[in-house]
Parts: C-alpha cells; structure tokens; sequence
C-alpha cells in the first residue's frame, strides 16, 4: 500500500462504512421481524465498536512487516445488543417507526462518509493527473 | 458484500407479507362462504411467522450466529374460534333447528389486519430501496 497517502481519516471512513452496512442488515432484520412473535429488537453497541476500531487501528500500527497487509475488521460478534423496550402481547419489542428512523439515519451518515471519501479519492486522483 | 444479506432480508418479508395479504384475502372472499372443500363452514385462517437466523456468506458482517434474522412463513393455522350462528329457517346449510353458521370471519379486522400487512410490506420494499441505493452510491466511488 505505499505510495498511496497513508490517510488515517480514509482509513477509518471505510471502516466506518462497513458497520454502517452492518448496522443496515441490523436495522433490515428488525424491520422484517415485526410481526413476526417472541422477536426481540436489536441494535449494534457503537461504543464497543468504535473500541474494536481503536484496537484494530493499534494492530494496523503495530505491524512488524511492511510487508504484512493489514486485517480486514473480522471479529464482528459481541457488538449486538437487545434494545430494551416495550413489548407487545405475542413478545415482540420491535417499534416499526423507530427502526426507519434509524434506517434512514443510517443511510444518511454512510452517504456522507462515502461523500467523505469521494472527496480523498479525488485529491489524490488530481494528485496523480497532476492537476 | 453485506448489502447482498440486505435484500435477501427485506425480500423475505415482501414475500412473508404478501402471503399473509393472500390469506386475509381469501378470509374476505369467503367471510360468507357456509361451504367448503371440506364440506364444513370456512373457517378463518391465520399465518405463522418465524424468525430464520442467517447463513454466513462472507466473514464482513453479522449473521445468525449474532440474532440476525429473515423472516419465514411456517405454516397455516386455523381459527378455532366459533362460527356465527345464525336463524335462517330454509337456508340449504341449515341444522334441524334452522341454525346456519357461517365463517368466523370479522370483516374489520381482516381489513385491519390486510393494512397493517401492507405497512409491513411497505416498510420492507423502502428498506429494500435503501440497500439499493447504498450499493449504487458504493459503485460510484472513485467515479
């Protein structure tokens, strides 16, 4: 990877697109699930996320090769969490207008870190060209 | 990609609800229906809806192991509820009495139930398009 800008800010903008995706699926399985009884809503715990980001950040740091490529974020488990929340009579906690709010959340922060890296791309792009 | 996983959900439910649509359909068309295949007054019918935990497709991404589901149609049950009985003396299905029965049917809360599948349906086809437009913004990168 070098001779490509070694940007921090790009980096964790592609990882934070992955676990919009993630969250997306999240948010997609609660939504499908809601007539569906005994489903419990859930949603992805941000603050262990951004916690495994720093440590896989630390890794990506810590590389003893250059050669090493650095690891795909792997370990996705223990980062849902069952969102506390009223239940219906068949044990259903799924709040269907609260889970598009947060599709539609979730979709507006993934374009704009996408927009981000649009933008990174296209620097170095111009770079590249040389204006 | 973790976006394919996506479309496989909401697909899931525009099918699970347009099944159920289907059922309340036919619990409409036949709300007076005193015969069937069986013989016996139609009785009202319901679906069965269960969470199916996702296979894992690729190692981005949560799956079933992490309570990530589709949805699945397990099955049609029947409303053991009982029948309206009616005093139509001369009714070619009526008893000795002159009782008829007629299907346990109530038409407003079939009606109720059929929009609440369409919001259902509707909520998933708008997740759906939001998958999509995810995975176009995607492709656009370094456009």
């Amino acid at each position: 990877m070098s001779g490509i800008p070694n940007d921090s800010s790009l980096e964790w903008a592609t990882r934070a697109l992955d676990w919009c995706v993630r969250r997306h699926r999240v948010v997609s399985s609660n939504i499908v699930n809601r007539d569906t009884p005994g489903y419990r809503a859930k949603d992805v715990d941000f603050r262990k996320v951004m916690e495994q980001i720093g440590t896989e950040a630390e890794e990506v740091l810590t590389r003893t090769d250059q050669n090493h490529l650095p690891g795909l974020s792997g370990g996705a488990s223990n980062v849902l969490t069952e969102k506390a929340g009223a239940e219906g009579p068949d044990g259903n906690s799924v709040n269907l207008s609260e889970e598009m709010a947060r599709l539609v959340e979730n979709n507006y922060t993934y374009q704009a870190l996408l927009k981000h890296v649009n933008r990174k791309f296209q620097a170095i792009k111009l770079a590249v060209q040389g204006g | 990609m973790g976006l394919y996983d996506g479309f496989q959900i909401s697909v899931s439910g525009m099918d699970a609800q347009m099944r159920r649509m289907r059922l309340i359909s036919s619990n409409l068309a036949n709300a007076g229906s005193t015969r069937s295949a069986t013989g016996q007054t139609y009785r009202r019918k319901e679906i069965l809806f269960a969470a199916m935990p996702l296979k894992r497709s690729s190692k981005l991404g949560l799956d079933g192991r992490d309570g990530l589901c589709r949805v699945t149609t397990v099955g049609v049950v029947e409303d053991p509820s009982p029948f309206r009985r009616l005093h139509i003396p001369g009714h070619p299905d009526a008893d000795e009495q002159g009782f008829v029965e007629f299907p346990n049917v109530e038409r407003f809360q079939e009606t109720v139930n059929l929009m609440e599948a369409f919001r259902s349906y509707e909520a998933n086809l708008m997740t759906f398009n939001a998958s999509k437009e995810m995975m176009k913004k995607a492709f656009e990168i370094w456009r």
